[in-house]
């Protein structure tokens, strides 16, 4: 019968020098990593060096890790202080804090467009353009909170803030993107008056 | 079921907070359908407020960037490459050693660097080819080529390996089917994958013999290193590896290497077992299990590596018992009844509930002919022991027979 591990036994397997867990725990979260870093900088090859330095990291010090029951949160968590780092190393980047490192988030893909009635992609369009509106902290809570579906704890975690802060930022975030698709009805019934 | 009235003073950004709601709009639950489609018609202020809510949670989660799989592996080699070796040949800090391998990279360079494909793969490469495919739930024999092709075998197939790369695949009653070389830059293994239940054998470019056993897997290359065989195995599997003094060969398990020149013997390394063993019936092995000593045996001895208290030991035996499995016959003496059925239940793919006789110590000797179906085996042993089965829908149920 397959035993299923939780977060702190595979973690725990990987402190004590399990090579299948190391890898197991790299193939889990390499992906997820990845969409949340290319979030902080839109260099791919700097994401991938990153999570490349934050695995080697790992698992050169694996016997004096920490424990933890939420594997994805630590790392989430280990990869943005890495870019925070590597991108302040890098000469054409200004001193970054965490709260001034850049969050975007790309929404709507060209190519489905095509087929969309026009008042949905008009929409997308508003959306997108509410999401660039957001200070880079409302992009990254709302990001974590909705795509990722992480748990206000978590995010709190990543973000440094305390659960009413945190559900304030969402909640604002949410606000601001109401309000663009709001205006995305006005111009679509504006465009219908000149249509016609 | 909430009630009607509960998402009254619902504006979007409590909406995207409510799990039901959200489990809804993501179609991950749909028994609540009725309900927000009610809502949505009773109360227009809220179905435009939930209509707002729905568009933003599924477009903002539309367009999610990913690596490709040629991405990851690629990364995965170079986070195996740049981390610190677990290498007990460095460990030891032998000089002499060092001077070996310094002369031997330099000798490589000096050959060139682009035909260079390292001769000892670490562990974790296969480690991460293995994981990729979950044994427990493949019901077939798998082959998964080189070009990540995958190919579904009958029971008892054999597959060969050409000199020229071809592979030949054979079933149990003779039909062949050959396939040409496969290219690929990136993956040059081989992965088969042997369910319980079933078995095959494989026959390797260098013409050594591998029979493996129910529940095993093996990754092998399609042509092996100028100065190396190697090929990692976990499961049980029994080698005949052909003579070549200048070649030695490599099985790779996750605990421990066996090292042969030109040998037959049985090798069983079960990730989940407690321990681990190699039965020599010709030749010689050398065995080294987690950066230990080498322990070298000769034939009709068994080399045991025991997980739980991390001893080694090597012991005489029959080595009859530990091959006759290849023969479809399972040689018991004063073998413990419970592992007599684990045994079956990896052979025949059946799942046993022995937990009414597993403090009785029961033990079989004999032999038990794995050819028979599952029923005659359970017979013969309901014979012979003072055991009775049930089977029922999921398990076959061992009970003590009543005493008369």
């Amino acid at each position: 019968m397959p035993i299923v591990k939780n977060d702190s036994q595979w973690w725990d397997s990987f402190r004590n020098g399990d090579e299948k867990a190391f890898s197991w725990i790299f193939n889990n979260y390499v992906q997820s990593l990845y969409q949340y870093g290319i979030r902080f900088v839109a260099d791919e090859d700097l994401v991938k060096d990153s999570i490349q330095e934050l695995f080697i990291k790992l698992y050169n010090n694996r016997s004096n890790l920490s424990a933890t029951d939420n594997i994805q949160l630590y790392l989430f968590r280990a990869l943005k202080n890495r870019l925070i780092n590597n991108l302040s190393n890098k000469k054409d980047f200004i001193s970054l804090s965490t709260s001034t490192l850049p969050f975007e988030v790309e929404n709507s893909s060209d190519a489905e467009l095509e087929d969309e009635e026009w008042s949905v992609t008009l929409r997308k369009l508003q959306l997108e353009k509410g999401m660039k509106n957001l200070t880079p902290r409302q992009r990254e809570a709302i990001y974590l909170r909705y795509i990722k579906e992480m748990s206000i704890d978590e995010i709190c975690t990543l973000l440094n803030l305390n659960q009413q802060s945190a559900r304030n930022l969402i909640h604002r975030g949410i606000e601001k993107l109401r309000k663009e698709l709001s205006l995305a009805i006005i111009l679509l019934f504006l465009s219908f008056f000149i249509i016609h | 079921m909430k009630d009607q009235n509960f998402y009254n003073d619902f504006d979007v950004p409590q909406l995207l907070e409510d799990r039901d709601f959200v489990n809804w709009v993501k179609s991950r639950d749909t028994s609540n359908n009725l309900f927000f489609e009610a809502l949505k018609r009773d109360n227009k202020e809220l179905a435009e407020k939930i209509e707002t809510a729905s568009f933003i949670l599924l477009n903002l989660s539309d367009n999610e960037p990913s690596l490709s799989k040629k991405e990851v592996q690629k990364m995965w080699s170079n986070i195996k490459q740049k981390r610190q070796k677990e290498n007990p040949f460095l460990r030891k800090a032998n000089y002499l050693k060092l001077i070996a391998v310094a002369a031997v990279s330099l000798a490589i360079v000096y050959i060139g660097i682009d035909n260079y494909i390292s001769p000892a793969e670490s562990l974790s490469t296969y480690l991460s080819i293995t994981q990729q495919t979950n044994l427990e739930s493949a019901h077939e024999i798998q082959l998964l080529l080189p070009n990540s092709q995958q190919i579904t075998l009958s029971d008892r197939s054999e597959v060969k390996i050409n000199n020229d790369g071809a592979i030949v695949l054979r079933s149990q009653h003779g039909n062949k089917t050959t396939l040409n070389k496969t290219e690929s830059s990136f993956n040059k293994y081989f992965h088969l994958i042997i369910p319980r239940g079933k078995r095959a054998s494989v026959i390797l470019a260098d013409g050594s013999h591998v029979t493996l056993k129910p529940g095993s897997q093996m990754v092998f290359p399609s042509q092996f290193h100028k100065k190396r065989r190697e090929v990692y195995v976990e499961g049980e599997a029994f080698f005949e590896v052909t003579k070549n003094r200048l070649k030695p060969f490599v099985v790779k398990t996750q605990k421990m290497d066996v090292e042969v020149l030109g040998t037959s013997f049985n090798l069983c390394a079960y990730p989940k077992k407690p321990t681990q063993s190699v039965v020599l019936v010709t030749g010689a092995v050398q065995v080294t299990s987690q950066n230990r000593e080498h322990v070298n045996i000769v034939p009709n001895q068994r080399y045991l590596f025991n997980n739980t208290n991390q001893k080694e030991s090597v012991s005489k035996v029959d080595v009859e018992d530990y091959i006759s499995w290849k023969e479809d016959i399972l040689t018991l003496k004063s073998e413990a009844l419970t592992s007599v059925l684990d045994e079956l239940s990896n052979y025949y793919n059946v799942s046993f509930d022995y937990k009414a006789v597993a403090e009785a110590n029961i033990r079989l000797s004999g032999k038990l002919d794995l050819k028979q179906n599952i029923g005659e085996i359970l017979n013969v042993l309901s014979l012979i022991s003072p055991i009775e089965y049930k089977t029922t829908n999921t398990q076959i149920k061992i009970n003590l027979k009543p005493k008369i």
